[in-house]
């Protein structure tokens, strides 16, 4: 055993012994602060979920959150709500004269418009495909191949995504 | 023996960095995580004393108060109830004003709330389809006579065709419970 003692290098190895026993304790360290904020997590959560559950008691029966709820709730809804007036109006006001549109279709949660429409002639439908193109308000979505119908007009539909600056008046 | 000794500053190493990658590090990482989860609540109770504060604050607030008082009419654009017959009442008004015949339609309530601000209660959406045979002398009317009812109501979904035919999707609005 001393013979052992006496051949074993300290001067080397001692560094390397200290560096271990400083990774020992920082573990012990690391295991007691984690289990103190385990501790603390925990309290928290029930704290929270009592607060959590009594406000939420309280809010629901709480006459003038519920008010103060309806009138913020009003105030949401309008500031979304799009007037289908406005939108025929001014798709109206947009088309040209030439345009003979035999149906149209909004979908507001899309802000779509779908139309299917003829002209008279082949000259009108490329102008008429240039015109939109060219709104700054419409983008145009979506189309399908215009034919020749048995009434001699070229029949197509469009769906228009309407642009935020089209409600602008 | 002599070979022990030689490879012990090697078999020293390799114990620092298995202890460093095995023991030390999942413990830091751990350790992250639950100081970010600790954050996390911490926030959380801010805001929910911030909302205790809130509603406190509304209680008392003079203009909230007025707004208790005129509930009357806020009743009637969003009620708290879903008040369906209300909604009915509003769809023959709005037929006969502009020569309809109103033949009755299908009320779904939808499950999930809808929620224009996450610190209050959110609203639930009563969506029913209608039919009725507009042209271009009554389009307009009709429409707006949903726009300027007293009970808020929201074309979602509108078609029109050369037959006259029209049809809609809209939705009318209470205040979720939840």
């Amino acid at each position: 055993m001393e013979s052992l003692r006496s051949l074993i290098p300290w001067g080397l190895v001692l560094p390397f012994l200290i560096i271990i026993f400083i990774e020992i304790g920082i573990g012990r360290f690391l295991d007691f602060y984690s289990e103190r904020l385990n501790q603390q997590i925990s309290n928290l959560e029930n704290l929270l979920e009592q607060k959590e559950k009594s406000l939420k008691g309280n809010l629901e029966v709480n006459e003038a959150f519920r008010v103060f709820s309806q009138a913020l709730n009003i105030v949401g809804v309008l500031k979304e709500r799009r007037s289908l007036s406005f939108i025929i109006n001014k798709f109206n006001q947009i088309m040209p004269k030439f345009l003979i549109i035999k149906s149209f279709a909004y979908d507001g949660e899309k802000q779509e418009v779908k139309i299917e429409a003829s002209v008279s002639n082949w000259q009108d439908y490329l102008r008429f495909h240039k015109y939109v193109t060219d709104l700054p308000y419409l983008e145009l979505k979506d189309l399908t191949a215009p034919k020749l119908g048995e009434n001699n007009l070229i029949d197509f539909s469009m769906v228009f995504l309407l642009k935020p600056n089209f409600y602008q008046q | 023996m002599s070979i022990f000794l030689k490879l012990l500053p090697v078999i020293l190493i390799s114990i620092i960095f298995y202890i460093l990658m095995y023991s030390l590090y999942p413990k830091y990482q751990n350790l992250i995580s639950l100081t970010k989860k600790l954050n996390e609540l911490q926030n959380k109770e801010r805001e929910l004393n911030a909302l205790e504060k809130l509603v406190q604050n509304l209680s008392q607030n003079p203009n909230v108060q007025q707004l208790v008082s005129n509930r009357e009419i806020l009743d009637l654009w969003l009620p708290q109830k879903p008040k369906i017959e209300n909604i009915l009442a509003s769809l023959v008004g709005i037929y006969q004003i502009n020569n309809l015949v109103f033949k009755g339609t299908n009320f779904d309530i939808l499950e999930e709330p809808k929620s224009y601000n996450p610190d209050i209660l959110p609203v639930k959406i009563i969506r029913f389809p209608l039919e009725a045979e507009l042209d271009n002398s009554n389009m307009i009317s009709f429409i707006d006579s949903f726009e300027k009812n007293v009970r808020i109501m929201v074309i979602k979904k509108f078609k029109i065709s050369s037959d006259k035919k029209s049809n809609f999707e809209v939705e009318a609005y209470y205040l979720s419970e939840k």
